[in-house]
């Protein structure tokens, strides 16, 4: 029995069918898009984007970072796609990765008018992105563990024998916000003050963990004392009952202060929707979306003057480093280098 | 007719067929007789296009059908073989093995003849070894092909039944007028060749 | 005629090792121009210690699925109680299912256990190669068991029964059945050694520090992926060193076993002493499947979790189906077409097995470099995640189509090409179906992998769509929540059933 010719006809009119479908999605008008890279957390960032989605009808379509990845795998995508990008807008969670995304040419400049009321010090001197909003690098306390006097008040106090060091974690300083804090800290201390500072910690042999996640989950369940982390991470342990305390380090008169974390919005370059894209920007750093993010959770500082609610600690007393994020950039590749050869053994 | 043009065909070290020269006319029976590693079943996969020779040429009718870096596909060679082991598609039926080759309407005359009628409907994993080798056979002659190649088609037959199959062989391929090239290490199998050769060690010699 | 072999050929080299080749050439290229990046190569130092090091916990692992793979697979091949029969390949369906759901699981387990055992003062590791090892082990131990069986099934059993009219069982297992068996066990220790020294995800998890790491680490700081191709050259020459070791002896046992078996041996006399480790075998492969569903089921909580948590991630559950079927169909098709390629040379085994034992990451740069370049109006649209899952897997789906088809006599599939009338005739009416179980185990084998795939997927998914595994990422990363648990759970019994499929087919060609 040779095979059946029905086969062929049948065949034949799947084909016609497919190609008839094809050229009626092809020819069909296309609504209005947008398309976001994006390092937030999922579980922040949706929210937002479904409510843009649905007030301005213009569908989003998002690419989300995992934790895995650590920022990298997004970061890489957009710089391997440069020639043909298929990305609109980039939002990301913190600022060292966005001055990496302008110096590879993959940004375009756009000054959005809801950008009025941010300082300076938070928007690029060329326009090619805008920090909005921001976390800050805390140490979370476990409050069973820890009597209220003794109480870390200074990332020096990491260094101090009176804390065992199996009872102290941070997230590997190579990548996400604790690079970005080391990074900070060799362009506030000085390279050689810095790396002598991280050296002198992983000569102590604290914890070294998987993220600031993780630095969270070991204090919150009494694995550990208390650990370097950022502020979302904190409070959400925080408001799942966990007996943590946020502590921000080196605020003294004299001290340096914490380093807070922008999150940063930028127009990417000839992407494909550049309309829809600016609409999407203006919507994110308008006040009513800040204030929106800051309740969902995600970042505490609003970084201009805007009232907010915020109920685990007072936003506008907390003294920030001070910094040039672009010099911080400056530090980033050789920190990551030196916190390599320093943690990865 | 199939011809032969000094065909080798190594192995690694190994030298299976050693500067084979021969041919197979059309309508004639050549009959190869060896000892078994002799390179009897090499010979039959090197004309069959199972493999290609390391030297030489494989010609059949005036085409060229293999060489070192030429082949032509075996079902395009107009050739049908029945092989050492019946070799019959256990998913089909004894039927759908028959008629996978040649389409039959109705049983032949020759089904009848041996014997394989009755087994039709069965699998190959519900026949015995015998009645296995008798469809395999059945299915090579039915393929109406000019050539036929032939590995030891009779073995573990009993007296009776191979000389009946025998019989019918000679008579099938007589009548088609088919070329057979007929492997066996059996001697009483050989009253019908028109040539004899002889095999060892991968060389041939016309006996 | 040799036009028509190469030409596929090249296809399926330029298909699948396309991107992974530009990235090399780049790599390559850029070297001529930064000096130093050939020396990220060659190891020194603290890079050396940390490679060296870093060899430890494959090594282990690989060892232990092996030994167990070894017991357990005896007990589940040879034994004829009933209990062992039904529940045999029961425990491999936990297969594919990603380490760092063991690690999810096995993390609340360690902590639960130590609540019980600082009552006595004192208690387990909860960090570092402890914890690597453990959740290593369990993820891959239904790999290393698998093949294992896969070895017993293909002794041939006259050989063994012959055997055993002169020596004692346990001497027959030992010096017949164990050799015989041997390299599909070795296959397993290889494959699994590959998938843990290339991971960095499951030790970084628990601050174990390994040079997969170290590769990860130098492509963020430098976002350069030359750096990474330079730096993993040590990883991949080790990698295909114990790939051409492990895959040698699987290509030994399925070239000489083509005579396909009804019966396995059954009916053995061991002494007691060996029953109880083979017990204790799979004793310890039975806890891994209980600990997976127990926990995860206690996390989820109750069915109102699951509910909430299969709802809201119903479009990733979409993308990662669309992904996976039409992953498998392109690996199953390639993988069929290079199957019959395996028996031409080992080099061919050695081409399949590169983008397994590459950083997953890196083949997703390599289709980015190459496709948003070349084919943009390709890039950017479903194919490209298909094409990253085919890429890495196909080699997974090739293998076991070849060696199930290694167990039908080669003859037949010649015949059918010698008698065929029509140019697929072969291929439809005698190839296929007698290929049937491989083919199959292998389409269901490859959507559960790829399913669970997330380094390449991520980089190459188009904008708007997630997968699965991406969305449990993230959650797993926001604080292991009930949704968490619930979309894990609905993943392991997802793929737990495409793999009983998989190897219910593979195994199920009796009457062939």
């Amino acid at each position: 029995m040779s095979l059946k010719p029905q086969i062929k006809y049948i065949a034949a009119i799947l084909v016609i069918i497919i190609a008839a479908g094809t050229y009626i999605a092809l020819n069909q008008e296309k609504p209005r898009e947008v398309v976001i890279y994006t390092s937030v957390d999922q579980i922040f960032s949706e929210p937002i984007l479904d409510e843009f989605e649905e007030t301005t009808g213009i569908i989003v379509k998002a690419v989300y970072d995992v934790e895995a990845t650590k920022t990298t795998g997004l970061v890489n995508r957009l710089i391997a796609e440069k020639e043909n990008p298929l990305a609109d807008v980039w939002w990301n969670g913190e600022i060292a990765q966005t001055i990496l995304l302008k110096e590879e040419d993959v940004l375009s400049p756009y000054s959005s008018p809801e950008a009025v009321g941010i300082p300076d010090a938070y928007i690029d001197p060329e326009g090619y992105w805008t920090g909005f909003g921001g976390r800050a690098r805390v140490c979370l306390v476990n409050t069973e563990l820890m009597d209220p006097e003794d109480l870390p008040s200074s990332i020096y106090d990491f260094l101090d024998e009176k804390y065992p060091a199996d009872q102290i974690a941070i997230a590997y300083p190579i990548f996400g916000t604790t690079a970005t804090h080391v990074a900070a800290l060799y362009a506030t201390l000085g390279p050689e003050e810095a790396s002598n500072f991280f050296a002198a910690l992983s000569m102590r042999d604290i914890r070294v963990v998987d993220g600031n996640g993780v630095v969270r989950d070991l204090v919150a369940d009494g694995s550990i004392m208390f650990g370097l982390t950022d502020t979302d991470d904190s409070i959400g342990a925080i408001e799942r009952g966990a007996p943590v305390e946020m502590v921000f380090l080196d605020q003294g008169p004299d001290e340096m202060g914490t380093l807070l974390i922008p999150n940063t919005i930028a127009l990417v370059k000839d992407g494909p929707n550049v309309e829809e894209a600016k609409i999407f920007i203006d919507y994110l750093l308008s006040e009513e979306t800040v204030g929106e993010l800051v309740e969902l959770g995600w970042f505490q500082l609003p970084l201009r003057d805007l009232e907010v609610d915020q109920e685990y600690f007072d936003a506008n007393n907390v003294k920030g480093m001070t910094v040039n994020y672009v010099e911080i950039y400056g530090f980033i590749e050789q920190a990551k280098r030196e916190m390599t050869e320093i943690f990865v053994r | 007719m199939i011809e032969l043009k000094n065909v080798s065909k190594n192995y690694g070290r190994v030298q299976a067929l050693s500067d084979i020269t021969f041919n197979v006319p059309k309508g004639k029976t050549i009959c190869i007789l060896g000892p078994s590693g002799s390179g009897k079943t090499t010979l039959l996969r090197v004309i069959a296009g199972f493999e290609y020779p390391t030297s030489g040429q494989v010609i059949i009718g005036d085409d060229l059908a293999s060489s070192p870096e030429y082949l032509i596909e075996p079902h395009r060679r107009e050739i049908s073989a029945v092989f050492q082991t019946p070799a019959l598609w256990p998913n089909m039926t004894v039927a759908e093995n028959i008629d996978y080759v040649q389409p039959l309407s109705s049983p032949t005359e020759l089904l009848d003849q041996i014997g394989i009628t009755a087994l039709s409907d069965r699998y190959p994993n519900e026949l015995s070894g015998g009645e296995a080798r008798r469809v395999s056979i059945i299915r090579a002659l039915l393929a109406d092909k000019r050539y036929l190649l032939l590995d030891e088609p009779l073995v573990n037959m009993n007296p009776e039944l191979k000389e009946i199959i025998h019989q019918i062989i000679v008579e099938e391929t007589q009548r088609r007028g088919t070329g057979v090239l007929y492997i066996s290490h059996d001697a009483s199998e050989l009253e019908y060749a028109d040539k004899i050769y002889v095999m060892s060690e991968g060389k041939i010699a016309e006996k | 005629m040799r036009l028509k072999e190469t030409v596929p050929k090249i296809f399926i080299v330029l298909l699948l090792f396309g991107p992974l080749l530009y990235l090399v050439a780049d790599a390559f290229i850029q070297a001529f121009s930064e000096t130093g990046l050939i020396q990220l190569a060659f190891p020194v130092g603290r890079r050396l210690n940390l490679l060296i090091n870093s060899l430890t916990l494959p090594t282990l692992v690989s060892i232990t699925v092996a030994v167990i793979g070894l017991l357990a697979g005896s007990l589940l091949v040879y034994e004829d109680a009933l209990v062992w029969r039904w529940i045999k390949w029961g425990f491999l369906v936990t297969a594919p299912v990603p380490p760092y759901i063991h690690a999810l699981v096995w993390s609340s387990t360690i902590r639960m256990l130590n609540n019980l055992l600082r009552v006595y003062g004192f208690s387990l590791p909860v960090s570092g190669w402890f914890m690597s090892y453990l959740v290593d082990t369990m993820a891959y131990l239904p790999l290393g068991v698998g093949l294992a069986m896969v070895g017993y099934m293909l002794v041939e059993t006259p050989a063994v029964e012959a055997a055993r009219l002169f020596k004692e069982d346990i001497r027959v297992f030992m010096e017949i059945v164990v050799p015989l068996a041997s390299p599909m066990i070795l296959a397993a220790l290889g494959f699994v050694f590959i998938l843990v020294v290339t991971d960095y995800s499951v030790p970084t998890l628990y601050s174990y520090n390994v040079y997969s790491l170290e590769v990860f680490s130098e492509f963020s700081a430098s976002n350069n992926s030359a750096h990474s191709v330079w730096l993993s050259m040590p990883i991949v020459l080790i990698t295909l060193i114990v790939l051409v070791f492990s895959l040698r002896g699987l290509r030994n046992t399925v070239q000489s076993s083509s005579i396909s078996r009804t019966e396995t041996v059954s009916s053995w006399s061991f002494p007691s002493w060996f029953k109880s480790i083979q017990i204790l075998a799979a004793t310890i492969i039975l806890i891994q499947v209980i600990f997976l569903l127990g926990g995860l089921l206690l996390e989820t909580g109750n069915l109102t979790s699951l509910y909430f948590a299969v709802e809201a991630a119903t479009d990733d559950l979409v993308v990662s189906g669309v992904i996976g079927l039409f992953g498998a169909v392109l690996g199953g098709v390639l993988g069929y077409v290079l199957s019959a390629r395996l028996g031409k040379g080992g080099l061919w085994w050695v081409l399949i097995s590169i983008p397994l034992a590459l950083p997953s990451s890196i083949v997703g740069i390599g289709l980015i470099d190459v496709y948003s370049r070349w084919l943009p109006w390709l890039y950017g649209t479903m194919a490209m995640p298909i094409l990253a899952v085919t890429i890495r897997f196909v080699a997974i789906a090739t293998i076991i189509i070849y060696t199930q088809s290694k167990r039908v006599d080669a003859l037949l599939f010649e015949a059918a090409e010698l008698f065929k009338k029509e140019e697929l005739q072969a291929l439809w009416r005698v190839k296929m179906p007698l290929q049937k179980y491989g083919i199959a185990a292998a389409f269901a084998a490859l959507i559960a992998f790829s399913v669970g795939e997330l380094g390449s997927t991520l980089l190459v998914v188009p904008p708007g769509s997630e997968t699965l595994t991406i969305r449990i990422f993230n959650y797993l990363h926001y604080g292991g929540s009930e949704e968490v648990a619930g979309l894990c759970l609905l993943v392991v019994v997802l793929m737990m059933g495409l793999t009983g499929i998989a190897f219910k087919t593979y195994i199920g060609d009796r009457k062939q």
